[in-house]
């Protein structure tokens, strides 16, 4: 198994983790210490001027490479203006981009993620694309530079484990850099099959932050994690589909 | 003066100068997580003691929370 | 970042070891898979396979009837000149060969190419050796801008160009571009290299060039024969795995030149079997699925007929490999012994026979809006 390197930072942990949803900052604290994750993203709002937010205080920039999403933002000048903010909010450079004018779903618009991601890249953003499992756009956006790509596996907060696995399958067999799969994985075993196929890592945030015990459910996904990691090295014995063929293709060749 | 502050109108005493005045006297801790845009306009972290803000600015101050 | 650093970063030696240690149970563990990698590669091409080639047959099939349908496209070469400043070992063309050299004027490239459109073809190739006096970019550009108005596709197969001259000639009208390696091994290449082409880098990083330019097609392969060619092959393999990866908007071909005499009597290291041929070919559809796979008129019919539907893709026919040689057949030596040597309508006839419809035609160029149009 290919490290995990992106943008030419290594990381051990193949286990994104969200900040969102959390039912406390102690839970959240907690939560992120127990899934051994090393990046975390956050999303960036207005300040709250009628008292301050906790939350933040709860996530350790020390620690953990702390990822600002773009999210809220409905196309790309906007998605741009957040990134700048963040950059500006945080001096880091690592940005999630996520462009989702459907508030329903929260799908993510292709065109404007593309153009965005475009823009970004040339400001020096370290750009991660949230986008839809199209194998095309994913080679449209590390064509512009970005530094991995994130297509879902079902759609936010949704819970319903992979549906994209076609698509996922095609971008992990052309992508040059790394695939984490992002959005909609609701259990571990999900976790560890996104791995087992071949993504580099998953970014999870609703499974975690809305389990009942989410510092425990923290700990599975990172058990399920490794332990993908763990069997894709152990060298697994391969499935057995194959009919055996019966009429000769071959007898021209005697 | 008044100050449109992340969408709302608020009236701040003259005594308020630059930018890092008025973060204070909204009681917002943690400068070094917050960015700032007075009129669309990025204000860099290091230039918030030195920039004036003025009357009427739209200011927009944002700064991080949970998401995924 | 380009293939360079890949290829100089594999040890063949290892290669080498993969395959020929490779063992029948090894080949049981990678025939049970449901779909195949390059890391498959050395075990599915490894002598130790051989015996399961019926099956690697089947499962080359069923891949190509999927991504291919019952289809085999149809081209011919056109050879522009024989005039060459290189001396390779193994070709006719070696500047140190006495052989009448000839350049055909556009007049003649483009009578010859008539004698091609009126036998069906669409897609032509044109070949020459290496003499950029003889055969200018220039020559060629105007060659594919007059082509290119008839044929579908117009690609060449001539000596490795930098990429504005590829640039150029995309805008002339040039839609593919083929350049084999001829070996992997870079001592053995350089035994049998002298002139220009002698560069291995240079030419290896060709379709680099070519796909940054943006060529449609991009043709690459090894001559089966000059070094290990199970070794070669896999170097083949590696690269258009890397190239395909980089290079997503073209469509790569990988052809199988396997060795035949020449003028100049150069004998291979290893002759390669009908057998271990078909093999490759299995191999490499399995485990490169959108990739076509080339046969020409240097394999014989009944090795053709056999191969086409199962893993082949593409053939030409009714080739000529010496310039002129549709006009006035008996003008000049050729570059190779063509083998197959029946008409594209019988070859044509054969797919038919065999439930496989003949493609003179897979693109337009009005399907692509440009300043053409």
């Amino acid at each position: 198994m290919k490290p995990l390197v992106i943008a030419g930072r290594q990381f051990k942990s193949r286990l994104f983790v969200g900040t969102g949803k959390y039912s406390s900052p102690e839970s959240l604290a907690a939560s992120l210490d127990e899934s051994g994750t090393e990046v975390v993203t956050v999303a960036l709002r207005r300040v709250d001027l009628s008292g301050s937010d906790p939350t933040l205080d709860a996530i350790d920039f020390d620690k953990y490479l702390v990822v600002p999403n773009t999210s809220g933002a409905k196309d790309a000048e906007e998605a741009v203006r957040l990134a700048r903010l963040a950059r500006a909010a945080s001096g880091l450079d690592w940005l999630k981009l996520e462009v989702t004018p459907d508030p329903v779903y929260l799908l993510p618009d292709p065109y404007e993620t593309l153009k965005a991601a475009e823009t970004l890249v040339k400001e020096g953003f370290t750009v991660l694309p949230y986008i839809h499992a199209d194998p095309v756009l994913c080679k449209r956006l590390e064509d512009v530079g970005c530094a991995a790509v994130m297509p879902l596996a079902a759609p936010i907060g949704s819970a319903r484990g992979i549906r994209t696995e076609e698509f996922l399958n095609i971008i992990i067999d052309q992508s040059n850099v790394p695939v984490v799969v992002d959005a909609g994985l609701g259990m571990p075993s999900h976790a560890a099959k996104a791995i087992e196929i071949g993504a580099d890592a998953v970014l999870v945030n609703t499974a975690i932050a809305a389990a009942k015990d989410s510092v425990l459910m923290a700990k599975a996904f990172k058990l399920a994690v490794e332990a993908a990691e763990a069997a894709l090295m152990s060298g697994p014995v391969e499935e057995n589909t194959q009919a055996s063929a019966s009429s000769p293709l071959t007898g021209f060749l005697e | 003066m008044n100050l449109n502050i992340n969408g709302q109108i608020k009236e701040f005493s003259e005594e308020i100068i630059t930018l890092e005045d008025l973060l204070l006297n909204l009681n917002i801790k943690k400068l070094d997580r917050v960015a700032v845009e007075i009129n669309r306009k990025i204000i860099e972290q290091s230039s918030f003691n030195e920039t004036v803000v003025h009357l009427d600015d739209c200011i927009e101050i944002v700064s991080f929370v949970g998401g995924g | 970042m380009t293939f360079l650093d890949e290829i100089n970063k594999i040890d063949l030696k290892r290669i080498k070891a993969k395959i020929y240690d490779a063992e029948e149970a090894d080949v049981e563990r990678v025939l049970e898979k449901d779909t195949f990698s390059i890391n498959d590669f050395p075990v599915l091409i490894s002598p130790a396979a051989s015996g399961y080639i019926e099956k690697m047959a089947a499962l080359s099939k069923k891949i190509t009837l999927l991504r291919f349908g019952k289809t085999v496209k149809l081209y011919a070469p056109v050879y522009i000149s024989n005039e060459c400043v290189n001396a390779c070992s193994y070709c006719g063309f070696n500047i140190n060969n006495q052989i009448e050299r000839v350049t055909l004027t556009l007049e003649e490239v483009l009578s010859e190419a008539d004698v091609l459109y009126n036998l069906g073809f669409r897609h032509i190739l044109l070949v020459s050796g290496e003499e950029k006096n003889k055969v200018p970019v220039k020559f060629i550009a105007e060659i594919a801008e007059i082509l290119s108005r008839k044929f579908a596709a117009v690609s060449i197969e001539v000596y490795p160009m930098d990429t504005a001259d590829y640039d150029f000639l995309l805008k002339s009208g040039v839609t593919g571009i083929a350049v084999y390696q001829e070996t992997y091994n870079r001592e053995i290449y350089k035994n049998l290299h002298k002139g220009p082409k002698a560069d291995f880098d240079y030419r290896l990083k060709t379709p680099e060039r070519a796909g940054k330019a943006g060529f449609r097609e991009i043709g690459l392969g090894a001559l089966l024969g000059l070094s290990d060619f199970r070794v070669d092959m896999t170097c083949v393999a590696m690269h258009a795995v890397w190239l395909m990866k980089k290079y997503w908007r073209s469509q790569f071909s990988i052809s199988f030149p396997r060795f035949r005499n020449a003028v100049g009597n150069f004998k291979p290291e290893v002759t390669v079997s009908d057998r271990a041929l078909a093999q490759l070919v299995f191999a490499l559809r399995m485990i490169i699925p959108d990739a076509d796979l080339v046969l020409s008129t240097r394999e014989a019919p009944e090795f053709r007929d056999g191969m086409a539907g199962i893993g082949i893709t593409r053939m030409s026919a009714g080739s000529k490999t010496n310039p002129g040689g549709y006009l006035h057949p008996e003008s000049s030596l050729e570059q190779f012994e063509v083998a197959d040597k029946r008409l594209p309508s019988e070859v044509a006839e054969m797919l038919v026979k065999r439930d496989l419809e003949p493609v003179w035609k897979d693109f337009d160029p009005s399907f692509i809006f440009n300043e053409k149009i």
